[in-house]
């Protein structure tokens, strides 16, 4: 029986004028929001720096509606994100407290950084003491509290567990490593451990409440190894700053390693088990044609979170923990997996339902990690013209 | 049977100008983050726990080239109050601070000074602190921040 045709637009080529004619607008809105508000004519680095970042953008997204692939060029951005912000965000703490590490003092006048995950800590408080327990910044001062909450929340609501793939600026690091093997050394992780992320997001948001300590990031956190962390004072601040370490090399160095898996987000990151509620309601989810599926099993072992199964490939539908990479649409051989927006028809019409999918999920992207990149750049320049490493 | 069948037709059409909506949204999620946090700011649930900010300040004395600003006692937990708490005390000089510069709050309103603090000379060593009353646990944290002293003395609850 001969093959059927791919779904056109899912992951064949698509017509380069006609890609180039639907990356226009995307350019448009890039070239106004990438500035963020600032000159960035003012002189010639910056405008180097905005430029690059434009074209970098601009091409990935041409390139997905052209080459009809999306995980590919997303995780160029996505890990690049993840590297400058540790980068720009190390260089930014220890220029201005002089060293990468908090102390009593940043604490005690409230001067930490918030980060999404904090988020998951906080809630519970919030509703039951009206009040926020992080010793951070409402409004002002930099990654204020308010500031951030607007961010997660519009990019739950409108990407879903989208967020992970293409709004965490951690997520990029377990990502990286989970591609640098060619084949997972450790190929079937038990199926339950996908469920882990709800544990520790249920664990993590008691005892935040019982004890009005944000205990993930006071404990677990495997991304204070590459961000900031208490300075090491005593046995106390000594022992967290080993398990930060540990955690990182473990749970997004070596498993993502060994098992081709985004190991820390999938089983461990409590945000993105908030994030994976927020799937329940979101517009755009994945979706199989039952009908086309050959049932290879591709997908199920090449989707970075274990969001699909048997019993996925049988329902047609992702798990709540899909985080839409598109990974598993890219490797699918029949073009029988897409985005999809609720509602409609499944796959009726895949090239619009996708390229309205990547206009939203991939402006989010490019405009969140704008100006970290453009700050990166800006540094690199800097340390490469004698100027030295500054933000 | 012919409504569910509208619904779903129109359902299914009206999705994707809802989509291109959300695109729309997206784009202006960014340019609008500085007003969008500011009234996300103004919400009652948007405060720093009295843990982490040191509660409000109740008095502002100014006596030998410092300025003491005294919070209010914090005992708040989750629900209610818990039985242990502290006070913070800020104390903004310019270092070295005049010799012998302290400060003798009343936490309970008893009337008489529950501890005294005295500042130190330099910058790197804590304030001491002289107990007073019996519900004066210690001195839980301390920090020097660049313009003067950041003290949080542990109380127990009458």
């Amino acid at each position: 029986m001969p093959a059927p045709d791919p779904i056109p637009g899912i992951r064949t080529k698509d017509r380069p004028l006609r890609s180039l004619l639907l990356t226009l607008p995307l350019g448009l809105i890039l070239a106004l929001l990438l500035s963020g508000g600032a000159n960035v004519f003012s002189d010639p680095a910056r405008r180097f720096a905005y430029a690059s970042v434009w074209v970098l953008d601009v091409s990935l997204f041409f390139l997905m509606l052209y080459k009809g692939r999306t995980d590919r060029y997303r995780a160029v951005l996505f890990i690049l994100f993840a590297a400058a912000l540790s980068f720009t965000f190390i260089v930014h703490m220890s220029e201005m407290r002089g060293r990468m590490g908090f102390t009593n003092s940043d604490i005690l006048q409230c001067k930490i950084p918030f980060c999404h995950i904090v988020t998951t800590m906080i809630l519970i408080p919030m509703a039951l003491s009206r009040s926020i327990i992080f010793p951070g910044s409402i409004e002002g001062g930099f990654a204020n509290i308010s500031s951030m909450l607007v961010i997660v929340g519009g990019g739950l609501l409108l990407l879903g567990r989208g967020f992970c793939s293409w709004g965490c600026f951690y997520g990029g690091w377990d990502d990286g490593f989970s591609r640098l093997r060619k084949r997972a050394v450790w190929k079937k992780p038990p199926g339950y451990l996908r469920w882990g992320g709800f544990a520790v997001l249920l664990l993590v948001a008691l005892s935040s409440a019982a004890t009005l300590v944000p205990t993930y990031c006071d404990w677990v956190c495997p991304f204070k190894a590459v961000t900031e962390y208490q300075a090491v004072t005593d046995f106390g601040s000594l022992a967290r700053f080993l398990i930060f370490i540990s955690l990182f090399l473990g749970l997004v160095v070596v498993l993502p390693l060994l098992t081709k898996k985004r190991t820390q987000c999938a089983w461990f990151c409590p945000m993105g088990a908030l994030c994976s509620l927020s799937n329940a309601v979101s517009l755009h989810d994945i979706r199989i044609d039952t009908e086309r599926c050959l049932s290879c099993g591709k997908c199920i072992k090449a989707c970075p979170v274990g969001a699909l199964d048997a019993e996925s490939l049988k329902s047609g539908k992702a798990g709540i923990n899909c985080t839409k990479c598109g990974k598993c649409a890219d490797v699918c051989p029949r073009g029988a997996i897409g985005y999809h927006l609720r509602f409609s028809a499944v796959l009726k019409h895949p090239t619009t339902q996708r390229t309205l999918f990547l206009y939203a999920a991939f402006t989010f992207l490019a405009v969140f990690s704008g100006g970290t990149l453009q700050q990166m750049v800006l540094m690199l320049l800097s340390l490469a013209t004698g100027g030295g490493l500054s933000s | 049977m012919k409504t569910t069948f509208f619904m779903r037709r129109l359902a299914s059409s009206l999705v994707y100008p809802v989509g291109l909506v959300y695109v729309l949204a997206i784009a202006a999620l960014f340019p609008s983050i500085g007003l969008l946090s500011h009234e996300l700011a103004q919400m009652p649930f948007m405060r720093i726990h009295p843990r982490y900010s040191g509660g409000q300040v109740v008095e502002t004395i100014r006596t030998d080239g410092v300025e003491w600003r005294v919070h209010r006692p914090v005992f708040d937990g989750l629900m209610r109050e818990r039985g242990h708490g502290f006070i913070q005390i800020d104390a903004l000089c310019e270092t070295p601070p005049p010799s012998g510069a302290g400060i003798a709050p009343d936490c309970d309103g008893d009337g008489r000074p529950d501890f005294r603090l005295v500042l130190p000379a330099a910058a790197s060593e804590a304030p001491k602190l002289v107990p007073l009353s019996p519900l004066v646990t210690g001195l839980e944290s301390w920090a020097d921040t660049g313009e003067g002293w950041i003290a949080r003395v542990g109380l127990d609850r009458k």
